[in-house]
């Protein structure tokens, strides 16, 4: 099987079910015959499976399975079936046929390169539905990007570590459960940018997800050519080949080590030993990212940088520190002094590789945009504004949802008042550094003006961004800024695309709204758009809980116009979580429901809802595809009391949703 | 291609068509394919003989009365073909029979040559 090219492979891995199916029926014939029960039409059906069992196969260049097949076509073709005295030796034949079948399977397991596509996996897709893997690896084909399918978690470990793809396509549903496939993202994402696939059905904790580097968190459902897009985008923006780095380090080994490293990587690396003669190699070299060693004779890495920092020329290029020391104190002083990131020693290759790769990726996604602030090293708000619409396009084509926050500094001008401004610009260039590295890749982070920060964030909900910016807000109460003399807290406002505002304005109007709250509720604290100071539940005549974008703001739309006040929720576990709560976020005395949502579907939303008491005070209508009677059947057992069939008719629509409500 | 298999569909479809430069259009049965032939009017049709229903020598038949497929060149896609079932099959009129299973990378070679198209 080995000899197979890769695009047969392909077609194996996504036939092969059929395979053993009609494998399965020349066996099941078998077995009849034994027992003396065969019938004529399952003698005649499996007769005729053998026979495209034998064509098949060998055409994939399984020659001995083919021939297996052709046998046992000979034998059941006679009518009556074949003599008993030859049935044990034509169930060994059986056996051997899918024995054979069996360890192609095996090597299929992982399926290789495809022709043509010369030199090392760029892309390793991780994932055990092999007519997907099948189908991404084709869509890779199309883009000649070089790519390879694993089925399992233990050979794809083996696999990075033979020949080290550029980045993982990973499957959350692989494997028994998710930890397995956490575990296994949470090490590989610190090697090389690993995105993530996850189903409707899937129950995955999307901050858990970001906490263990996933990237680019895609839907199943989304078309292999995008999903392949998005890979080839990703690294595109992690491509670290060709990038000058200057090295700097009094230890020959270190800078040995790195050299090889990088080099290795298609890196061009500079080094220097002696920091005395740091600013002439800087100035020869030209880098696009320093990496600076932490304790040197002489001149520490952190006075370096810190001078580097105050040279117009050099302040925006990406520092990062090589350390063996990981105390929060020095940590405070790698910030401090205007570092990116810093790795702590001793460290391994794929990790230096990482980290260069994520800090050239954030300045590669800024400076196509242009200017960044030069204080915090983020992307302003004229130029970030465009990329949060993109983040917001990219949600709406990858149906995801996506999340906008609005970050305060509590009491800035108190600090300014009592550090001056150097305390004040302190705090920005630290928190602007500590904020791009807590966010990750696709996240947007940027400096709006004075000390609002704004963060955009892919993939999550307003409850996962709630919990994920809780963590940055806690890291940022520990940190002690300006060389230890500075605490604060901040405070902050999120919003949901769409469920809060369909587009950025409103989005950030909703944010600040919240932010608003927050302070008034006490500052150092992250408050969810829609919820105001002791305030009661949102009302709305209509809560819309649909995932496509489109159809969701058309219901809107017509509802809005029609004098209804609506709620749209893009996501069923958002659904359950604000209509089902004990204390509802949200009260509507009608539901629009989607059958077909993220993360749980309508018809569990609408089960849970009922478990809870919900619907006696809550009307469900449900929105099914057509000619589903099935899902018709089962949305009214529990408990709706209508459906409409998509692609459905608004007046039509209207007239139920009027009846409903005035019943 | 005509045959219910999809598996020699997908093959046949990776051996001639994409970046091989010719146009592959597949149907699963002898009924599909003849109507897909009377829209696409192909330069030939790969037809299987062991196909439920509508059969190899029933679809070449509906494919010879109707005008627009009458003249499109048909080889035979089948397993183990004897002699005797090759005459049978020269007899109804086929270009050729291309036996299963079939070297995929050399597919496009022997249609051509069975054809006697250029190469």
């Amino acid at each position: 099987v080995s000899t197979v090219p890769a695009t047969l492979q392909a077609i194996w891995l996504d036939s092969r079910t059929d395979v053993f199916a009609q494998v399965d029926a020349v066996t099941d014939a078998l077995t009849d015959a034994l027992t003396g029960s065969l019938a004529e039409t399952v003698r005649a059906d499996a007769t005729r499976e053998a026979h495209k069992l034998s064509g098949s196969v060998g055409t994939l260049g399984f020659t001995v399975a083919s021939q297996h097949a052709r046998a046992l076509e000979l034998a059941l073709e006679t009518p009556g079936g074949p003599a008993p005295r030859d049935l044990p030796r034509l169930a060994e034949i059986a056996i051997a046929l899918r024995r054979e079948l069996e360890a192609g399977l095996g090597d299929a397991a992982t399926i290789t390169a495809q022709p043509g596509l010369d030199g090392p996996p760029v892309l390793m897709i991780i994932d055990d539905d092999p007519r997907r893997g099948a189908s991404l690896l084709a869509a890779a084909a199309a883009r000649r990007l070089c790519a390879l399918v694993t089925t399992d978690l233990l050979s794809a470990r083996r696999l990075i570590a033979q020949d080290p793809p550029e980045i993982l396509l990973l499957s959350l549903s692989i494997g028994a459960d998710t930890d397995a496939a956490m575990s296994f993202l949470d090490e590989a994402s610190a090697q090389r940018p690993v995105m993530v696939l996850a189903g409707a059905d899937l129950q995955v904790d999307r901050v858990d997800v970001a906490r263990c580097g996933g990237r680019g968190f895609l839907a199943c459902s989304l078309e292999p050519a995008e999903t392949i897009a998005a890979a080839i985008d990703l690294r595109e923006r992690v491509r670290v080949r060709g990038t000058r780095i200057l090295a700097v380090d009094d230890d020959p080994v270190v800078l040995a080590m790195l050299q090889a490293v990088l080099a290795d990587a298609g890196l061009s690396i500079a080094t220097c030993e002696d920091p005395g003669r740091f600013w002439e190699r800087l100035e020869e070299v030209s880098p696009d990212l320093v990496l600076l060693d932490f304790d040197m004779p002489e001149i520490s890495g952190p006075q370096l940088c810190r001078a580097m920092r105050n040279d117009s020329r050099w302040a925006a290029l990406p520092v990062i520190f090589l350390t063996s020391r990981s105390d929060a104190a020095s940590v405070q002083t790698v910030f401090g002094a205007g570092a990116d990131d810093y790795l702590t020693k001793p460290f391994v290759g794929p990790e230096v590789l990482a980290r260069i790769a994520s800090r050239l990726e954030r300045v590669r996604l800024y400076s196509a945009l242009a200017d960044t602030d030069a204080l915090s090293g983020l992307p302003n708000r004229r130029k970030s504004v465009q990329t949060l619409q993109m983040l917001l396009r990219m949600a709406d084509r990858q149906q995801q949802p996506a999340s906008v926050a609005v970050l305060d500094v509590d009491r800035f001008k108190s600090i300014n008042d009592t550090h001056g401004h150097a305390g004040g610009d302190a705090v920005l260039r630290e928190l602007g550094a500590m904020i791009s590295q807590f966010f990750r890749g696709e996240d947007v982070v940027a400096r709006w003006g004075g000390d609002e920060l704004v963060v955009g964030m892919y993939a999550m909900t307003e409850a996962d961004a709630r919990r994920r910016l809780g963590e940055f807000i806690e890291d940022v109460r520990e940190h002690r800024f300006h060389d230890g003399r500075i605490a604060l807290t901040l405070s902050i406002g999120v919003a949901q695309y769409p469920t809060h505002g369909t587009d950025l304005e409103k989005l950030c109007h909703a944010a600040d709204a919240a932010l608003y709250v927050a302070k008034a509720q006490g500052h150092d604290r992250v408050v969810g758009a829609g919820r105001g100071p002791g305030d009661g539940p949102q009302l709305a005549d209509v809560a819309i809980v649909e995932d496509d974008p489109l159809l969701g703001r058309l219901l809107e739309h017509a509802l809005q116009t029609r004098g209804y006040r609506t709620h749209w929720i893009t996501d069923g576990a958002v659904a359950v979580a604000d209509l089902g709560a004990p204390e509802p976020k949200l009260l509507a005395p009608l539901l629009l429901l989607d059958w077909d949502l993220p993360s749980v579907d309508g018809l569990r939303v609408l089960r849970t809802l009922r478990e809870r008491g919900v619907l006696e005070r809550m009307q469900v209508i449900m929105l099914t595809a057509r000619g589903a009677e099935g899902e018709v059947l089962a949305a009214l057992e529990s408990g709706a009391i209508d459906h409409v069939t998509k692609p459905f008719s608004v007046p039509v629509l209207m007239q139920r949703v009027r009846r409903a409500l005035d019943r | 291609v005509i045959d219910d298999s999809a598996l020699i569909r997908d093959v046949v479809g990776h051996g001639l068509g994409d970046d091989r430069g010719w146009k592959v259009r597949a149907a699963h049965s002898g009924a599909e394919g003849v109507e897909l032939a009377v829209g696409e009017r192909p330069d030939a049709i790969l037809l299987d003989v062991e196909m439920p229903a509508l059969d190899g020598p029933a679809t070449l038949a509906c494919l010879r009365a109707r005008g627009a497929t009458r003249e499109i060149p048909v080889l035979f896609l089948t397993g183990h073909a004897s002699d005797a079932e090759r005459r049978r099959f020269a007899a109804l009129g086929v270009a050729g029979v291309i036996a299963k299973p079939f070297d995929p990378a050399s597919l496009r070679t022997q249609i051509v040559e069975l054809l006697g198209w250029a190469p």
